[in-house]
């Protein structure tokens, strides 16, 4: 019983040094709901958490940062946005679509920062890009669609046909090839599609296209991103260079990507929240498209390829794979 | 009235399997004539009761219940002229639902199931008096589920089933076969006893020449597909168990003769 | 975790205990395996939000995404007493088909409805928390269809439905017809799923056509859960356990997502789905033989 009663005391004395730590120095609340979890989406939570840290507010010291994870499916997405606007924390954040969507239906009052979000109007997250308006704000993610048109041209001399492979069930993917079909049609190059439902698809229906193509385009898709290499794979088979809507691509074997790096978009969601810490109103936050579409080129895979890489493009690249 | 013309039943035709289970089979039965059917494995008896209750497809011939031609209906159509009582119990009823569910499920054949509350109070009086008959005390039981029924209790409860919508044919398979001999006596009793209150046109189908000629008032033997043997009135009254299975070996051995002969 | 996150557990829960009652009357009931579910959850979803965005009355539009379930469940049904598919092969068939159909419902592979009306919109300018508003209307909704279940099984045309999934031999010879309550059963069962797909969509703003990968797994973790904490042979003892069951699944997810929680994280969801199922199949084996041992002692 005594004992009981000393640790009680204990804990009541650590209470108070906690609670009286906290008036000091306020600490920030950040949810962060992401729909799945891969290489592109997992960095920029990276980036958004170092992003934040750069800013000053550290996670253990002033800035409590809770993430969830959907595993891809949206009714887990809305039990993450229920359990987090339950929380009350300060920002909630959506990486992609639908977890966006979960975050923005469950809540009207507390501030709802997206990234890494192609189409922000279609998703009906906010309903003007300059004034959204509500509690919804973000960074959008649109791909420069029409530069990559663009590179493949500059790669491949008298390009006639494009091969894309994505998943017609994502959102972001969907919206990423119609503006390829737009930009290519302008340019009088056939557009070939392969869609591959899960990633285990992704091999064979690169195989199937990829004898009528002269190159292939890799979009930020989140099912080709899993198998970026089985896709690679079976171009380098065909002799067929892959060209890609993310950075990271090149790292896989990509002999040029046009793209985000990821970290970097995390990055820059991080102004938002910091906004939002400062006291700005949501609504007044314009929507953003991310920065910053470096060129990473890789020289070796453009050598087994036979493919000379222009002086031009070596000079605007900000990163060679030797 | 049961009107069988010229029915002809082969399974797997064409194959090597081809089997000929009923080649050219005519049968009238009467307005409440009761005929028993006999005959040896095989001999294609029970292919001949799904002739017609229309579980057995026939490849020809023709099938007429109460002046309708019924040869292309299906199964389920023609259970409103025909009740069943199957060899296996467990066939007959469904063994997760209660005993006066089953009993509705019975009561509702060849009418419109409907919206309507499957039990009601008046239902049940009516199940409770019927079932009462059996005098095994199932009156008081009727929320048990039938699977808790032992083979024979569960027979004798599809024979009430049988009596409980208005059709007037009933098609018996075996039904006493899977039963231990009191139990089965018991059934067969039953079975006189339910034909004889409603009025029923009958098919039984037994193994035992020995109820084949106490009960009803015709019997037939086939044999490999073909009615080989037909008697009623005086003629079956003189006949006695040993007589039948005398003749019942002669065809056999006629149709050896014949075989050899065509061999030959 | 917070009476926020609590009620709004509770209101998925009952949104899927649509998806448990149609998988009730598929798996149980009929005794088959139907995995339209897939399909047509997402379907309901992607009806009702197209036809919102298109101005459609939303109760109406909630309508015709019950009538779009419904016509999932009849084609597995014409694959499987038409053409005689194997009944788990025809149902796959129209899950994978109607991924496809669902995106060309709506254009896109996701529809928001941020901003549109939907069934809960008037109630929501009544002052009262939104919260409880949407909570009531799905009870409320989620009670009717179950009473119209309970009240459908004991019907005589519900008795016959009952008995064809235990002996179809039966059913025939009492003159019921087999291939019309499978083509009744699947189209009621996906009807449902399809409700639920609406509402899901209109409660949560947004139909996605990923929403219905693993529909199946989740309402066959409701049924066993809650079949067997409540266990019963009454017709409504079971309609009630299995949306029970879906709220309890529900709510051990929330428990999972609860971080820190026994040590788990968000991706060991799938693993505990799958041990969950498992023990409830298991469960009840284990009962009757520690009773047999028993006995023989
Ligand atoms: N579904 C079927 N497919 C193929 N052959 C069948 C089928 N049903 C019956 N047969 C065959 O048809 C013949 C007649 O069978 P049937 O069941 O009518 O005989 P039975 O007189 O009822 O015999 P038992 O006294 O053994 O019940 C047999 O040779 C049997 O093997
Ligand atoms: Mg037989």
């Amino acid at each position: 019983m005594k004992k009981l009663k000393v640790i009680s005391a204990l804990f009541a004395a650590a209470l108070v040094i906690v609670s009286a730590g906290a008036v000091f120095a306020q600490t920030y609340k950040v949810a962060v709901s992401q729909i799945v979890e891969h290489p592109a989406l997992d960095a920029t939570r990276q980036g958004l958490l170092d992003g934040l840290k750069a800013k000053g507010y550290e996670q253990g010291k002033n800035l409590e940062f809770t993430f969830q994870t959907a595993q891809g499916n949206p009714a887990i997405a809305v039990q993450i946005a229920k359990q987090f606007v339950g929380e009350k924390p300060d920002v909630l954040v959506g990486i992609a679509t639908p977890t966006a969507q979960a975050l923005a239906a469950s809540t009207r009052t507390i501030p709802v920062i997206f990234t890494a979000v192609t189409d922000p109007l279609g998703a009906k997250l906010v309903k003007d890009l300059e004034h959204p308006g509500g509690n919804v704000t973000g960074l959008s993610d649109l791909s420069p669609v029409a530069q990559h048109v663009d590179l493949m041209q500059e790669l491949v001399s008298d390009l006639q046909a494009i091969g894309v492979i994505y998943n017609p069930g994502e959102a972001n993917a969907m919206a990423l090839v119609d503006l390829l079909k737009s930009a290519a049609s302008a340019k009088k190059i056939q557009v070939v599609e392969g869609t591959a439902l899960k990633s285990a698809d992704v091999q064979s229906a690169a195989r199937i296209i990829a004898s009528k193509v002269q190159v292939i385009y890799a979009p930020t898709d989140n099912t080709v991103a899993s198998a970026i290499d089985a896709l690679v794979g079976v171009a380098n088979q065909a002799k067929i260079p892959v060209v890609g809507g993310s950075t990271s691509f090149v790292e896989n074997g990509a002999v040029a990507s046009l793209g985000f790096d990821y970290y970097q978009v995390g990055v820059q969601t991080a102004d938002y929240v910091e906004a939002v810490f400062q006291g700005k109103k949501v609504g007044e936050i314009p929507v953003t498209f991310a920065k910053g579409s470096d060129l990473f080129l890789n020289q070796q895979a453009a050598d087994t390829l036979g493919i000379t890489l222009s002086e031009a493009m070596l000079k605007r690249a900000s990163s060679i794979k030797k | 009235m049961i009107h069988l013309e010229d029915i002809r039943i082969t399974f797997n035709a064409n194959t090597i399997l081809e089997n000929k289970a009923l080649r050219g089979v005519s049968l009238t039965v009467p307005e409440r004539q009761f005929v028993t059917i006999i005959g040896s494995n095989g001999a294609g008896k029970s292919t001949l009761l799904g002739a017609v209750s229309g579980e057995t497809p026939i490849s020809g011939g023709r099938v007429e219940i109460d002046g309708v031609e019924v040869t292309k209906w299906p199964v389920h159509k023609r259970a409103r002229y025909a009740a069943r009582v199957f060899q296996n119990p467990l066939a007959g009823t469904c063994a997760t639902l209660t005993i006066e569910e089953n009993m509705a499920l019975a009561h509702g054949r060849g009418k419109r199931r409907g919206w309507r509350l499957a039990l009601s109070s008046r239902r049940r009086r009516l199940f409770q008096e019927r079932i009462s008959i059996l005098g095994l005390g199932l009156e008081d039981r009727l929320g048990d589920s039938i699977g808790l029924l032992s083979g024979g209790q569960r027979q004798a409860v599809s024979l009430v089933m049988a009596t409980l919508s208005d059709s007037h044919l009933l098609l018996l398979d075996e039904h006493t076969a899977a039963l231990d001999p009191r139990m089965a006596a018991f059934i067969l009793d039953l079975t006189n006893t339910v034909v004889e209150e409603f009025g029923l046109t009958v098919m039984m189908v037994t193994h035992s020449m020995k109820d084949a000629l106490a009960s009803g008032d015709r019997t037939v033997m086939l044999h490999q597909g073909k009615i080989v043997f037909d008697v009623s009135g005086e003629e079956r009254e003189r006949l006695d168990v040993p007589h039948l299975l005398q003749m019942f070996s002669k065809v056999r051995g006629e149709e050896l003769a014949d075989d050899s002969l065509l061999l030959g | 975790m917070s009476l926020f996150a609590f009620l709004g557990t509770l209101e998925i829960g009952l949104v899927y205990g649509l998806v448990a009652l149609g998988v009730y009357l598929t798996f149980r009931v009929l005794d088959f395996p139907d995995l339209t579910v897939d399909g047509s959850f997402p379907m309901g979803g992607a009806v009702a939000a197209t036809a919102i965005v298109a101005g459609v009355n939303p109760w109406l539009a909630t309508g015709l995404a019950v009538l779009a379930g419904a016509a999932c469940g009849l084609v597995t049904a014409f694959l499987a007493v038409r053409c005689g598919i194997l009944h788990l092969l025809a149902s796959i068939l129209t899950m994978i088909a109607a991924f496809s159909i669902n995106i060309r419902i709506m254009g896109r592979p996701n529809m928001a409805l941020l901003g549109e009306p939907t069934i809960f919109t008037p109630f929501d300018n009544l002052g009262w928390d939104q919260l409880y508003v949407h909570l009531g209307l799905v009870f409320l909704l989620v009670l009717f269809s179950a009473l119209f279940v309970v009240r459908l099984l004991s019907s005589d045309f519900g008795l016959a439905l009952r008995a064809t999934g235990v002996n179809e031999r039966m059913v025939a010879a009492q003159g019921g017809s087999i291939g019309f309550y499978t083509y009744f059963g699947l189209a009621l069962s996906n009807g449902f799923v399809g409700f639920s797909g609406a509402l899901f969509a209109q409660s949560n703003s947004f139909a996605d056509v990923t929403s219905g990968v693993g529909t199946i797994v989740v309402g066959l973790a409701a049924v066993i859960l809650g079949q067997t904490l409540i266990p019963g042979r009454r017709i409504w003892v079971a309609v009630t356990a299995v949306i029970v069951g879906s709220i309890l699944y529900r709510l051990a997810v929330a428990f999972a997502l609860s971080t820190g929680m026994f040590g788990m994280q968000a991706s060991d969801l799938n693993l505990i789905t799958a041990v969950l199922v498992a023990i409830a199949l298991i469960a009840p084996k284990m009962k009757g033989k520690v009773r047999l041992k028993a006995v023989t002692r």
